[in-house]
């Protein structure tokens, strides 16, 4: 095989990999073209030859529809020839064609692995260009499917159109290759095709050397001066072969292994409880977009290999761990395990049997380098090998992760018989995120143990969390173990190794891939300076390539003295920036490594747009070192970022040494991003990760805290210069903005005055909530207020300073709290809406000039709104901080009897945080189970009593209110609203009654959205009440709205019918309706003359089978609605 | 209809296809190769079900293997097989002659996906996912007859459709192409034969053409229109008697890994086929081809 052909196909295999058809195709490999042989016979005039120009010669009237109907009929006849079939069965990135049959595309529908996605019209740009799974085939002048503007022509007059439809499409084509691609073109005849020679030229010129590469070349084609000068220059490679057989022989050969992408319907399959089960070709593209799923092919042995490509795949791997995961490493024992992994290993074990949810997710915290993707991964596998539990891992990358594909992968999980589903996630983010992602899946009911990575910092102290660190120093044991492992890869690795003080260095395993040399046989020489020689590489590389081919025009000017000689990359300039003098290949390094070294990898369109260089595969060519990684997303984006972050951090801090230069890279990078409607994502999510980094979120948001003013006015410049507003990054822009106002305190640093940096915040939230979809969460929502409310506690804190007007500080008290309550309504469970009042009210609290009464006011608010959230289902380590919080508050008024004097004054004064904080004082506190003794019960009792004795005061507001709720509930039910399990409450009809009044009083003091758990309680008292009709729409309508709740309270059964003596009601019924395999159903309840939903593991069967009698069940509540139960009842309750 | 019946039924139907085949446009639409296929015994009824499996792969898979993929492909065509039931027919006749005629290994994909579809299918069929009984093989053996013959009056029905279409002529256009890159062993055996004693070797053709086979057939039907498919053939058979007579080298990529300091990849594939161009020009010692191959490099 020619080495042309050879290159090709090595490129084909990174990909992006795209093929064109001409409209030769056909008549090439069966000789004729029966698509247009049998046009010709019914429609053409007699004599007429079978090309593609007597379309539009034919006699059709004005039937054009019901011609398109016949066309698209008899093409749809006719089979695809075995070497169409050939090239179609490649797991190309995207497809082109200029036929306008559906022949080609039946053979590119033929893998039932791939979804074949027509294209016909100019206007629809996929977002997913490049998705293997989801081929886009662009017909060119439209295709017989189409009734419109996607329609082929069938008159000369409808050819421009069409034509210029064509170069748009065409036109897109090397964004699609990029710089890396290769475009494959067979059955194109530059005489014949529609698509004409200058057309495709204008497209191919833009390429690089060796990109294109035209098949069954004809003869003629030096004839054309177009394509024989792209012949010339390299950009169009000529093979004497037909493609689809070329691709077989390569196929056969081991060249090209398609089937590593190519997985046949069905083919696909995870092991649960050691049983193999299939997943479907659609459900693995769709969860592919997220997860890594572990299937049963990467347990399979890789093949033997030669010490030298086994040292070399070492290398490799020591490289490439920290970036993807390497499964064929761990059948080869790359994968040295450190100590913390057992720990690790034995602590996911654990929770994988318990099968029940977990309270928090795993994590594994370390420094850059310390081994936690190798680890992650490893643990991955492991538990891959087991068969027992099914596997997901997601790597790092800029989009964020799919709850809705998660959920429905672990939920697919658990039908089929799991009783638990291990999420490695090797995130690198927040530890809050893994608790969003687990408090989400937990409340959608799903069991899964998630198992994350994060940077080593000082955490406050997470209840119920399982943290696990990774050293970054190697244990005294683990010395000694690593002497062994390298000896398994090479013994003389040992030698190498241990001339150098290998576990003084924190970075080791970062280290070994510089240390190794390339290839075996160089063990024995010395290493170099990799940074500084790239860079070097990089410069001396880019300013002797000449960019692209000359134009005529620019190569007569040249000539004529008028222009400079041919341009190259780099021109050897030294660039001024951000106060540095940096060298061309400094500016494209630091492009790389600012991001990198927070893990971040950049777009490589992005990167290029930034350092304002052309796309082209000279660019890539010189950026083609070793100390960069090149990677690509499920869509087929790119990527380049730094071999390791510690390496970028290295880079970063020689080079650019201050936040402000790095934060100038970064806006280069920012400002480089463009939106355009129908476009990926990717670049997006990029940018917010980068400034998320470089916020106050950031893990170094002290070292990037003088320029968050700067980095503010990076996305206030995307929205105002740029047009892009949306309301996530607006969010972040305001928070930026005002971290600027407090950093400008310290640092003084902004040159804005502080009141205009938060006047401009409110401004921009203020717009951001407008352009907020009203149908968009509720927790979102709750986050903008909160934040809002945070801005009016900047202002607070500030004219407190300023010792401005009382009346001022108050109105902007008053509108920080509204702001908090109707977040509060809106989530619950946001722990920042009380802490931000927290925080609020303490600096109110302790300024001088406050008097009692105010003091008292503002106590009773934040008291009212840390109560309120305490009883909530609080994720992570919200719960810790909001005790801390209400314990700083009372710390502030909790010793003074001055105040204590005061909540009576204003008790007796008929004030209504006077009573509030009388009776919330007279409270029992409630234990963390959540029951409560008689005592306890009887005091709830009596305060209850107290506010009821206040009538129409206490009644009129939420605080008191809320309160007069919570003490009937605690006296009456001996515990806390949800405090867990199957509760069988003691209510009789009177009880459940005054449960609806006392919520019916909440409705007109809360804001727009109520809290989702008085709709439930009020569904579960209308069932109570026998309005059965009543209390399913509400449940439905809470169904609905709890779309959006995190935590476990959604899909928890937490009460059951019950009766008046607090015993659970018993039902009887007939299974009506059966799915899954009788795994779920319907019962049809006598009692009640409905169905409820049932699982027949929550009756304690195995299967249900349809008309089976069910006696004696329960029925319990989740914010679903009812459902049949006949599980352990946590306790019956006990009337007062 | 027992067993026996539906054998003959079966008979029938072939011949009926080949009658109403051969009625169609110039006659050429011929499916089955006439071979010499003795009625078997069924009974007992799992020796019976073991002799269908085989009648029915050489009728789908070797006989008529290229007629069967051109009608199985037009029942899709001409939407005759909803839900691809017909395909999948064929498919499990070819999974359960590999289960009842080959060693499985379960540490092989490939095995364990036959080894699931038989199973499925047994189950489905005689209520256990492994037959024991006279019983449960009787099932078993009327069902793949009576799957076997419906498949049949579905060819039946597609060829009736064939003949009806206003693109009769196109389509048999199309089958004639097929059939013209196909290619028995038999024919290949002659191939060999004659295209070795050209070349002065001594080959048996049968084991020469048994290595081959598949993959000259695969080349053959991704040959262009306008390609010869005799003389094609002819080149595939001469090219792989010369690739496969052709020396060893003295020298293997791991000595151009040592040797000359490459690693592992695409350049030495490539310097093993410059290797073996020097080699053929000039048959020497493995150091002095290294020689040469590090002077090659070095230009």
């Amino acid at each position: 095989m020619e080495s042309s052909l050879i290159a090709l196909f090595e490129k084909m295999k990174r990909g992006p990999a795209v093929i064109l058809l001409g409209q030769q195709t056909l008549s090439w490999e069966l000789g004729h073209d029966p698509f247009l042989e049998e046009v010709i016979r019914k429609f053409a005039q007699s004599g007429s030859t079978a090309n593609y120009d007597s379309l539009l010669d034919l006699r059709i009237g004005d039937n054009t529809e019901s011609i398109l109907a016949w066309m698209y009929d008899r093409s749809s006849r006719f089979s695809p020839p075995a070497s169409i079939e050939a090239m179609a069965s490649y797991p190309w990135n995207a497809a082109y064609t200029t036929m306008v049959d559906t022949i080609a595309l039946s053979g590119f529908r033929s893998p039932s692995w791939r979804e074949v996605l027509p294209i016909a019209e100019e206007s629809h740009i996929p977002d997913d260009p490049r998705n293997r799974h989801r081929l886009h085939l662009h017909f060119l002048f439209g295709c017989v499917t189409q009734t419109e503007a996607g329609r082929p022509p069938l008159t000369r007059l409808e050819m421009p159109r069409r034509r210029r439809a064509a170069a748009e499409m065409l036109g897109r084509l090397p964004e699609v290759l990029t710089p890396f691609g290769v475009l494959v073109i067979d059955g194109y005849d530059p005489a014949t095709d529609w698509l004409r020679p200058d057309e495709l030229y204008a497209v191919l010129a833009s390429l690089a050397p060796g990109q294109a590469h035209i098949f069954r070349c004809p003869t003629n084609l030096e004839d054309n001066e177009y394509l024989s000068a792209l012949v010339k220059t390299g950009q169009l490679v000529p093979h004497a072969d037909a493609a689809g057989a070329s691709i077989a022989a390569a196929v056969q050969g081991g060249l090209l292994a398609p089937e590593s992408f190519a997985e046949d319907e069905g083919a696909r399959r995870i092991r649960i409880g050691n049983q193999p089960v299939s997943i479907s070709t659609k459900q693995w593209n769709d969860w592919s977009r997220t997860l890594l799923i572990l299937d049963e092919s990467i347990l399979l042995s890789p093949p033997p290999i030669s010490k030298e490509k086994l040292y070399s795949e070492f290398r490799e791997f020591l490289a490439e761990s920290s970036i993807r995961a390497r499964w064929t490493a761990f059948h080869r024992k790359f994968a040295f395990s450190r100590s913390y992994e057992t720990l690790l290993s034995n602590l996911v074990s654990r929770l994988l049997l318990k099968k029940d949810q977990s309270n928090a997710p795993v994590l594994l915290q370390g420094q850059t380098g310390t081994g936690k993707t190798v680890a992650l991964a490893h643990l991955a596998f492991n538990v891959c090998q087991q068969s027992q539990i099914p596997v997901a891992f997601i790597d790092r990358k800029p989009r964020r992760p799919s709850y809705a594909d998660i959920d429905s992968f672990a939920h697919w999980n658990e039908e089929h018989g799991a009783s638990m589903t291990l999420l490695v996630w090797d995130g690198m983010v927040e530890p809050q995120e893994y608790f969003e992602m687990l408090g989400y899946l937990n409340g959608r009911g799903r069991k899964v143990v998630i198992v994350g990575s994060t940077y080593k910092r000082d955490m406050p102290k997470i209840r119920e969390s399982n943290v696990i660190e990774a050293p970054s120093t190697l244990a005294h044991d683990e010395v000694g173990a690593l002497s062994d492992f390298l000896s398994r890869v090479d013994p003389n690795l040992v030698n190498w190794v241990s001339n150098l003080k290998q576990e003084e260095d924190p970075t080791f395993f970062v280290a070994l891939y510089r240390i190794l040399p390339p290839t075996r046989t160089m063990l024995r020489h010395g290493v170099m300076s990799e940074l500084d020689k790239a860079a070097q590489d990089i410069q001396l590389k880019a300013e002797r390539t000449t960019i692209g081919s000359e134009s005529a025009l620019a190569g007569a000017l040249r000539r004529a003295g008028i222009a400079n000689g041919k341009q190259t990359l780099f021109s050897g300039e030294t660039i001024h920036f951000a106060g540095e003098k940096l060298a061309e290949s400094d500016e494209l390094m630091a492009l790389v490594m600012v991001p990198g070294r927070f893990g971040l990898r950049v777009p490589i369109e992005l990167l290029f747009r930034a350092a304002r260089k052309r796309y082209s595969i000279e660019m890539i060519d010189v950026l083609n070192q070793d100390i960069f990684r090149w990677s690509d997303d499920e869509a087929g984006n790119v990527f380049i970022g730094p071999r390791h972050p510690l390496e970028a951090q290295i880079f970063v801090q020689r080079r650019l040494a201050t936040a402000v230069t790095e934060v100038a890279f970064a806006e280069k990078l920012c400002l480089a991003f463009q939106s355009r409607p129908g476009a990926s994502d990717h670049e997006l999510e990029f940018v917010l990760q980068l400034i998320r980094c470089i916020g106050p979120n950031g893990r170094e948001a002290n070292y990037f805290a003088p320029q968050f003013f700067h980095v503010a006015n990076i996305l206030t410049k995307l929205r105002t210069e740029r047009g892009f507003s949306n309301p996530r990054v607006m969010l972040q822009e305001a928070m930026l903005l005002r971290e600027a106002a407090k950093a400008s305190n310290k640092f003084g640093s902004s040159g804005m005055v502080n009141d205009d940096l938060l006047v401009t915040a409110e401004g921009v939230l203020r717009s951001a909530l407008e352009k907020l979809d009203p149908g968009e969460s509720r927790e979102q929502r709750s986050q903008f207020l909160v934040e809002w409310a945070g801005l009016f506690g900047a202002k607070i804190h500030k004219a407190v300073d300023a010792r401005k007007d009382h009346d001022e500080i108050r109105a902007l008290y008053n509108e920080a709290k509204d702001k908090i309550f109707e977040a509060q309504q809106l989530d619950p469970t946001n722990g920042y809406a009380p802490d931000v009042l927290g925080w609020i009210s303490e600096i109110l609290l302790n300024s001088e000039d406050l008097d009692p009464s105010e003091s008292c006011e503002i106590t009773a608010d934040v008291f009212y709104c840390l109560d309120f959230a305490l009883g909530q289902d609080l994720q992570g380590n919200q719960r810790e901080r909001l005790t801390q919080r209400a314990q700083s508050v009372a710390g502030l008024i909790g010793d003074s009897k001055r105040y204590q004097e005061a909540f009576d004054a204003l008790a007796a004064s008929g004030s209504v945080a006077g009573y509030y904080l009388k009776a919330l004082q007279q409270m029992p506190p409630v234990p963390v189970s959540g029951y409560l003794g008689t005592s306890a019960r009887a005091q709830c009792a009596e305060v209850y009593s107290y506010l009821q004795g206040l009538g129409d005061v206490a009644r009129r507001d939420l605080r008191t209110v809320t309160l007069l709720f919570k003490s009937w509930w605690l006296s009456h039910a001996g515990a806390s609203p949800f405090p867990g399990e199957r509760e069988a409450l003691p209510f009789s009809q009177a009880d459940w009654l005054t449960v609806l009044e006392l919520i019916d009083l909440l409705v007109p003091l809360s804001s727009t959205y109520m809290p989702l758990e008085y709709n439930y309680l009020t569904a579960l008292a209308q069932f109570h009440l026998n309005r059965v009709d009543d209390s399913l729409n509400t449940f439905r309508q809470l169904e609905r709205e709890s779309e959006s709740v995190r935590g476990r309270r959604r899909i928890i059964k937490s009460y059951l019918a019950s009766n008046a003596d607090g015993s659970p009601r018993e039902f009887d019924g007939i299974v009506a309706n059966v799915r899954n395999n009788g795994m779920r159903g319907d019962i049809s309840v006598e009692q009640l003359r409905r169905t409820v939903p049932v699982f027949s593991r929550d009756i304690g069967r195995n299967e249900i089978k349809r008309n089976e009698p069910v006696s004696r069940f329960h029925i319990a509540f989740n914010f679903l609605g009812p459902i049949a139960d006949s599980g352990t009842i946590a306790r019956e309750g006990a009337k007062a | 209809m027992d067993a026996d019946a539906l054998l003959l039924e079966l008979k029938r139907r072939i011949e009926d296809l080949e009658r109403v085949a051969r009625s169609i446009g110039d006659g050429s639409l011929r499916f089955f190769q006439e071979t010499y296929q003795p009625t078997p015994r069924l009974q007992p009824a799992e020796l019976g079900f073991l002799r269908t499996i085989s009648l029915l792969y050489v009728y789908f898979f070797e006989t008529g293997r290229e007629g069967v993929e051109f009608l199985a492909d037009k029942l899709d065509k001409f939407g005759l097989d909803a839900g691809g039931v017909q395909r999948k027919f064929l498919v499990i006749v070819k999974c359960l002659r590999t289960y009842s005629h080959h060693n499985l290994y379960l540490d092989s994909g490939h095995d364990r996906e036959v080894i699931k579809n038989c199973e499925s299918w047994f189950r489905d069929t005689c209520g256990t996912a492994v037959p024991v009984t006279e019983e449960h093989w009787r099932s078993c053996l009327i069902q793949i007859l009576s799957d076997a013959t419906r498949l049949l009056d579905f060819f039946g029905t597609v060829i009736r459709s064939i003949e009806a279409d206003e693109s009769t002529q196109e389509i048999l256009r199309e089958w004639r192409f097929r059939r013209d890159r196909y290619m028995s062993p038999q024919e290949f055996d002659s191939l060999v034969a004659s295209a070795s004693v050209d070349m002065g070797l001594q080959v048996d053709s049968v084991k020469f053409r048994i290595r081959f086979y598949d993959r000259w057939r695969r080349d053959l039907t991704l040959l262009p229109g306008t390609c010869d498919p005799e003389v094609e053939a002819r080149k595939l058979v001469e090219r792989s008697l010369l690739t496969d007579l052709d020396a060893v080298l003295p020298v293997t990529g791991k000595d151009i890994i040592e040797m000359l300091n490459v690693s592992p990849g695409p350049k030495v594939g490539e310097l093993l086929r410059i290797a073996r161009g020097l080699y053929l020009r000039d048959r020497c010692s493995k150091d002095a081809l290294l020689k040469a191959l590090r002077a090659h490099v070095a230009t």
